[in-house]
């Protein structure tokens, strides 16, 4: 009796009731996906949900013309489920691409409530860990119904959403076609194909005319006839083919993070596994699933941009594609607890890269910072859960890594932009005590809130970091930036060289001027080896940064003051004797430590800060390309060589004693910039205290002085230079009293 | 008289639009939240006392589970199985909550969804429990999952290993043994602490419009992801092959339901501001959210008496992931309508 009065009283209700458009879609589509699952169970309650579906199609959807049930009736009849699945599959696209339709229709006729339905008509992209859905069109949308956008540019935006929204979906819907043909689930592959055909239909415009018959034919072959040569055919017609192209932001957005995701997919499955004896055995699930999750940034990164890609070069696109897919099963086969040795997915990984790093231009790869923002979030998680176990060797790994990724990434900007937000977030990653530093937190096996606490004032330090730099990567941006790293790094090392070179101008001592050059010049063809070989792996180098700088700098400041001891012992105490044969004697005596000792200090002067030179202007390369770094750095190294010049230029001119003052005067202050920058790296790495004086100075202090508002960086800092000059003064106190001795002897 | 019925008006006035503004913000999610955490505590307490119960019947024969009095022992195990049975669907109702606010999403870990350090995966819960015998189990798995595992048997090692007739219907068949007594007892009040720990922490929680959008955003994509997944390979679908050892006395679609009330609840946090901006994004919600409760509620009903062939069972997996795909759109799109960034 119910099944006759159902029917009916939905029959009356639809003449009662008129539904949105996005209501009435919903029902017909899920009533038909449950009375495909009755069919088998229960064809009378098929039945019934069959006609919920015509009756809330009449109810809402008329707008789109009348929809052709007889398929669904007829497959109903005879109880033929694929046949169902698909007719199904048929009238849900069709009801997709009669709702864009209507769409565009109410856009150009300015109808905002008519437009405002159906864009809630649609499907959506999965969301994954890196990318939520799409909101442009929505948003477009709004902005046009507030006046703040015109007609065009929201069709533009609302094209883009929705129509990459279903070629992503039309891709989803031929790979479930292959997942189930590999199972023999028949009826999925078959409604698969009628969706991937439905979506095709809806894409259509956008598909070359010259070869849209015989795509159609493929298609439709692949419905009727569901196989890997069908399938194979249709992937073809379709492969390099984009319906609404990527805007230049999104192009960019997923260039970088397919570069990005892929590179660190080996860096997480490398804290995975262990081989031993030829045998590789997992030891962290958790870097498993992190690799996999890069992987499948990665992927969807390049199934967005594969079209562009083929455009470029076919060849290389489907040697990435294959590298990329091998990967894929490599990481599954982990999954399964049958891993593949880290060699063996690093050559799968490099054979991957390879095409890829041909294929994509570096415009394209400006390393935004909304996409590393996304991978540090996904560390910080890893950092949280790995605290959370106890395992604090994992979340150090995995806050190196966060670090990593901003040093080799945004940070290069942040310190260009806002030093002092910089500063900021390197004490949070760090040190910092307020809020306690992350590297602090896990050093002293600190608390979950804690935790929390700092993660969540870096997101929010974070976030305003990314609005800062988000918006501009031009050519000149890069320039400026190239230009101001390089000129403040060059400074210090050159005043270095060209005080101690301009002191040793006396024939007497001017062959210790050439280890200082030679060592100088090592620094720097290392630090361009350093800038070439981290081509690519930056990330890899980043996490070394800190820790490589602290080493270096206290190597630099030890040797300068040395240096400078021998400096002002000799140079200056022995040039007031004019006791040349005896200054000779002394300075053959221990030349050849003092050859090595200036050797290491014109290398260190150069390389402490050529390495997080060559790391920041490789962030930048990713960035904008390599020209405007490489003009940027070009036109700062002239101008650090004519500040150069210009010094040895005013020593020259200056009297001779004068001189000895300007380049003892000229050393202090390197010095003094030189301890208060390695203190402040020492106080980052957590090797040294932090007592913080007052609200800290303005961050342009410590840029150029190199002092910080630290007690221990003072101190240390007056400490060295009061050394330096009061041992110059005990020299002079000693010269006189010898003098004095030697003259009350006479 | 005249100011007083003035008075009553004015404060009647009032109290409507702070009702209404408390129903139209997130507070109404803590609300929610409390309520049912404090309704979860009285369960676990009343299981942690049957725990004990239990555990002093077996210490009074000297920990030999064969001498224990069947009549009592029956009693204390029934009582503790009614109490874990009423608390993990309260806990369910909630979880969407729990798991999506990042103050309380350790807590989901412990009680609910952490594995054991033995399974690994990337959730592996916090706390190691000590038994009254000085034995400790590291890292044992969620606390939910291991008195399950005690009291239905389903985890060799938190159980007695003796068959007993739990139930009372002259048969031995699923979940009738008896529990270690040692670990029921430490696991019950390990879930009681956690579940007061809840309610203090949650106390303190002060939630936002983007705390309701990030948990939404979160929680959704899991009914197919998680829970539609882990019913596929349980007991209810597998029968006797299933080798889960959890989420085999309540099914994964029962907490499914219980889970899309706790984002129902969520949802209303946040709603009137959706519906200001959209009506019918607004209503898409609501119905969506309701229509995926109804389909998981009929399909919990359907399990009882049929059998999904792989296949079926892997359409029913899709269309889950189908109407959850769905769902976080339109969410995300809310969200965005409201300027609250995910």
């Amino acid at each position: 009796m119910l099944r006759f009065l159902v029917p009916i009283l939905l029959l009356l209700s639809s003449f009662a009731f008129a539904s949105e458009p996005s209501t009435a879609a919903e029902i017909v589509r899920a009533s038909l996906s449950s009375a495909q699952t009755e069919l088998s169970f229960d064809p009378a309650s098929s039945q019934d949900l069959l006609l919920t579906a015509k009756i809330a199609y009449q109810n809402g959807l008329l707008g789109l013309g009348q929809a052709d049930f007889s398929s669904l009736e007829k497959a109903l009849k005879i109880r033929d489920e694929k046949a169902f699945a698909i007719a199904t599959a048929t009238l849900w696209t069709s009801i997709l691409r009669g709702a864009y339709q209507q769409l565009e229709i109410s856009l150009q006729k300015q109808d905002f409530n008519a437009a405002r339905a159906w864009l809630l008509v649609r499907e959506y992209r999965r969301a994954t860990k890196f990318n939520p859905p799409e909101t442009e069109a929505t948003l477009a949308f709004e902005a046009l119904a507030a006046k703040s956008a015109d007609t065009k540019s929201t069709l533009l935006a609302i094209k883009a959403d929705l129509l990459g929204t279903y070629q992503a979906r039309l891709s989803e819907a031929l790979l479930e076609v292959e997942r189930n043909l590999k199972r023999n689930f028949g009826v999925l592959a078959a409604q698969n194909a009628a969706l991937a055909n439905g979506y095709f239909l809806l894409l259509e415009q956008g598909y070359p005319n010259a070869k849209l018959a015989a795509a159609k034919i493929a298609f439709k072959a692949l419905v009727a006839l569901p196989s890997t040569a069908s399938l194979q055919v249709v992937q073809t017609m379709i492969r390099g083919w984009r319906a609404a192209p990527l805007s230049e932001t999104e192009r960019n957005k997923r260039a970088a993070q397919l570069m990005r995701f892929y590179s660190l997919i080996p860096v997480e499955y490398a804290r995975g596994v262990k081989t031993e004896n030829g045998l590789t055995q997992i030891t962290r699930d958790l870097e498993i699933a992190e690799a996999t999750a890069f992987w499948q940034g990665a992927n969807a990164a390049f199934t967005d941009l594969e079209s562009l890609l083929v455009q470029r070069n076919a060849d290389l696109t489907a040697s990435a594609r294959a590298n990329l897919q091998l990967v894929g099963q490599q990481l599954e086969l982990a999954s399964r607890k049958q891993p593949v040795s880290l060699a063996e997915l690093q050559q799968a990984i490099e054979a991957g890269q390879k095409p890829l790093e041909q294929l994509i231009p570096a415009a394209w790869r400006a390393t935004t910072a909304s996409a590393d923002l996304v991978v540090i979030r996904q560390h910080l998680g890893q950092l949280e859960t790995a605290l959370q176990q106890g395992a604090f060797e994992q979340a150090e790994t995995a806050r190196v890594s966060a670090y990593a990724v901003l040093e080799s990434g945004v940070e290069a900007r942040i310190k260009f932009f806002q030093p002092q937000l910089a500063t900021e977030i390197e004490m949070l990653f760090w040190n910092g005590s307020n809020p306690l530093g992350l590297a602090k937190i896990i050093a002293e096996q600190g608390s979950l809130e804690q935790l929390r606490n700092t993660r969540r004032e870096l997101l929010v330090k974070l976030e305003q970091a990314a609005k800062l730099v988000g918006t501009d990567t031009s050519p000149t941006a890069t320039f400026v930036n190239a230009l101001v790293i390089v000129f403040r790094e060059g400074l210090e090392a050159v005043l270095i060289l060209a005080a101690l070179l301009g002191s040793l101008k006396r024939p007497e001592v001017r062959h210790l001027r050439r280890p200082l050059w030679v060592g100088a010049i090592a620094a720097l063809f290392a630090s361009a080896l350093t800038f070439l070989i981290m081509r690519g792996i930056v990330n890899a180098f980043a996490v070394f940064g800190e820790r490589l700088e602290a080493v270096v700098s206290v190597i630099a400041v030890v040797v300068l003051l040395i240096i400078m001891n021998w400096f002002f012992h000799n140079v200056y105490w022995n040039d007031r004797l004019a006791s040349f044969h005896k200054q000779k004697h002394s300075l053959l005596g221990v030349s050849t430590g003092q050859g090595l000792g200036l050797l290491v200090l014109g290398f260190t002067a150069m390389y402490r800060e050529g390495f997080e030179t060559a790391l920041f202007l490789q962030s930048l390369v990713l960035q904008s390309g390599v020209s405007s770094v490489l003009s940027g750095t070009a036109v700062a190294l002239a101008a650090v060589t004519v500040v150069g010049v210009l010094v040895f230029a005013l020593q020259t001119k200056l009297p001779h004693k004068k001189m000895l003052v300007f380049t003892g005067v000229l050393i202090c202050a390197v010095l003094w910039v030189m301890v208060g920058n390695t203190v402040h790296i020492w106080q980052v790495v957590g090797w040294l205290p932090i007592h913080a004086i007052g609200n800290g100075f303005p961050a342009a202090i410590g840029l150029w002085l190199g002092t910080f508002a630290t007690w221990e960086g003072i101190l240390i800092q007056t400490v060295a230079v009061t050394l330096v000059i009061g041992s110059y003064f005990l020299a002079e106190g000693l010269k006189h009293r010898t003098m004095q001795q030697k003259a009350a002897a006479a | 008289m005249k100011t007083k019925k003035i008075l009553q008006c004015i404060i009647g006035v009032v109290t409507l639009l702070a009702s209404s503004a408390l129903a139209d913000s997130p507070t109404v999610v803590k609300s929610y939240l409390l309520t049912q955490v404090t309704l979860q505590q009285k369960s676990t307490n009343a299981l942690k006392n049957a725990a004990r119960r239990y555990f002093d019947l077996v210490k009074a024969q000297n920990f030999k589970y064969t001498k224990l009095d069947a009549a009592a022992t029956r009693k204390a195990v029934q009582e503790a199985r009614v109490a874990w049975s009423k608390a993990s669907p309260l806990y369910e109702s909630v979880e969407g909550i729990v798991a999506g606010v990042e103050m309380l999403a350790s807590f989901d870990l412990n009680l609910d969804a952490g594995s054991s350090a033995k399974d690994g995966g990337d959730a592996i819960v916090e706390f190691d429990l000590k038994l009254g015998n000085g034995q400790v189990l590291a890292k044992p798995g969620n606390a939910f999952g291991v008195i399950e595992g005690s009291l239905w048997g389903t985890e060799k090692t938190y159980s007695s290993g003796l068959p007993f007739d739990v139930d009372g219907n002259g048969k031995i068949d699923f979940g009738d043994q008896l529990p270690d007594a040692y670990v029921l007892q430490a696991a019950a009040d390990k879930l009681d602490e956690l579940t007061g720990q809840l309610l203090e922490t949650a106390k303190k929680w002060n939630p936002t419009t983007a705390d309701v959008f990030a948990a939404l955003v979160a929680n959704v994509p899991t009914a197919a992801s998680v829970f539609i997944e882990r019913w596929k390979t349980s007991r209810f679908v597998l029968g006797e092959k299933s080798t889960q050892r959890d989420f085999n006395v309540i099914s994964s679609l029962n907490d499914l339901v219980q889970n899309i009330s706790s984002w129902q609840n969520l949802y209303k946090g946040v709603t009137a501001g959706v519906k200001a901006k959209n009506a019918a994004l607004d209503a898409q919600i609501n119905t969506g959210l309701s229509s995926l409760k109804s389909w998981a509620q009929k399909l919990e009903a359907q399990e009882k008496t049929r059998r999904f062939t792989p296949e079926q069972a892997e359409a029913i997996g899709k269309e889950g992931e189908n109407r959850a795909t769905a769902l976080t759109g339109r969410i995300s799109q809310a969200a965005a309508l409201l300027g609250v960034k995910l």
